[in-house]
């Protein structure tokens, strides 16, 4: 705790209520790795706990900033990490998760006037679980520091675990979002992911004749979802479908407050039960990511430069 | 008031929907965590399903931490 305390007399930048969010630079990460990683794998491991992680510390860590935030006592409560698309420098997959996913990501969209903020490795410690509040206080953060600094995107992967071949609604989700993507103009600006999916189809006596396309552009997680449930109404998946479709509750919860749509799927490496879905959110001015309520409190206290 | 009565019995249902939570444990009065048993993620998956009930945008970070179903009334009669 007495880091954190150091820490914050350095790089405090907002206060919410009772907690104290700081702004840390890639440079003085060795000294919170420790905390982090241990916040990171019981977070990532109640998703997937399929994915056995002794470490989740990728090495790319001083290569972002990371917001965090604390309790009145000090605690670590909740983090992220950020890099910023046009002031970091050069990048590459030893710096970047996403450039590593997306080879070539950076610079296209830079090239094509998208500059993004990329966020993740989102995590609430245990500590802090039963707090509803930290997890919208996170991306309501991300949300102001990318509109701080002029960003008008956010860029992250967010883990979906797909469990068997047997999950017909799962591989129903995840073949929408799928076409919704091969078919989006966007999917021509992003490269193609490092490790493309391999979505392993729906057995053909199952498989709807067709699959309905979804603009996925106009169109959140959630009616994506309700598409799926949809087509499972069918009568052929009656006898197999008890109940609704739905995502993971932080998945859920995270794509509907930040008010991001998917523009790309993959598999993550290593874990091929995992999927990861590129998320996108607008900060353009009339955007719904930009006029949530979440995002209508300037930040004052933030460094000038990110270099 | 009668709108108010209107919307206790939708969040009830979103309650019930999200969360599992026994429609008849749901009054103005009951503490989503202590009473109703509701945990942060399904805290939160019900205000999205709130949000889209009511047409309203809600900070979730300014919920307060240990709301009553009245607090989440209150914010659509603000």
């Amino acid at each position: 705790m007495e880091i954190y305390r150091r820490l914050e007399k350095l790089y405090l930048f907002h206060r919410q209520g009772e907690f104290r969010c700081l702004f840390v630079p890639g440079a003085e990460f060795s000294l919170i790795a420790d905390d982090i990683d241990k916040a990171r794998l019981k977070a990532f491991c109640s998703v997937a706990p399929e994915a056995n992680l002794n470490s989740d510390l990728d090495g790319r860590d001083p290569s972002y900033w990371h917001i965090l935030i604390l309790s009145p006592d000090n605690r670590l409560l909740g983090g992220q990490r950020l890099r910023f698309s046009l002031n970091s420098g050069h990048w590459s997959s030893a710096t970047s998760y996403l450039e590593y996913s997306y080879p070539g990501i950076t610079s296209v969209l830079n090239e094509d006037q998208r500059p993004f903020v990329e966020v993740g490795r989102v995590f609430v410690t245990s500590y802090a679980r039963g707090d509803h509040r930290i997890l919208p206080l996170l991306l309501k953060l991300s949300s102001l520091v990318a509109q701080h600094y002029g960003y008008k995107s956010i860029l992250g992967l967010m883990s979906y675990t797909y469990i068997s071949s047997k999950n017909i609604p799962a591989i129903l989700f995840l073949d929408i979002l799928q076409q919704g993507i091969d078919a989006s103009d966007l999917a021509l600006m992003i490269p193609a992911p490092r490790h493309p999916s391999i979505l392993k189809r729906l057995p053909s006596n199952l498989r709807p004749s067709k699959i309905p396309f979804v603009d996925l552009r106009a169109c959140s997680l959630h009616q994506v979802v309700s598409l799926v449930n949809a087509e499972m109404g069918n009568a052929k998946y009656l006898s197999t479908e008890k109940s609704p479709f739905r995502i993971p509750p932080f998945l859920s919860v995270h794509s509907r407050l930040s008010h991001a749509v998917p523009i790309g799927l993959s598999e993550a490496l290593g874990y091929n039960l995992i999927h990861e879905i590129l998320m996108e959110t607008d900060l353009c001015n009339d955007s719904k990511g930009a006029t949530h309520p979440c995002t209508q409190s300037p930040l004052t206290d933030l460094p000038a430069s990110l270099c | 008031m009668e709108d108010r009565a209107k919307n206790l019995e939708i969040l009830t249902n979103i309650l019930h929907a999200t969360c599992g939570v026994d429609p008849a444990l749901v009054i103005e009065s009951s503490r989503l965590i202590e009473d109703l048993n509701v945990d942060s993620l399904g805290m939160l998956e019900a205000v999205i399903e709130f949000e889209d009930a009511f047409g309203v945008t809600v900070d979730a970070s300014l919920i307060p931490p240990k709301p009553k179903v009245s607090d989440l009334l209150d914010i659509i009669h603000r």
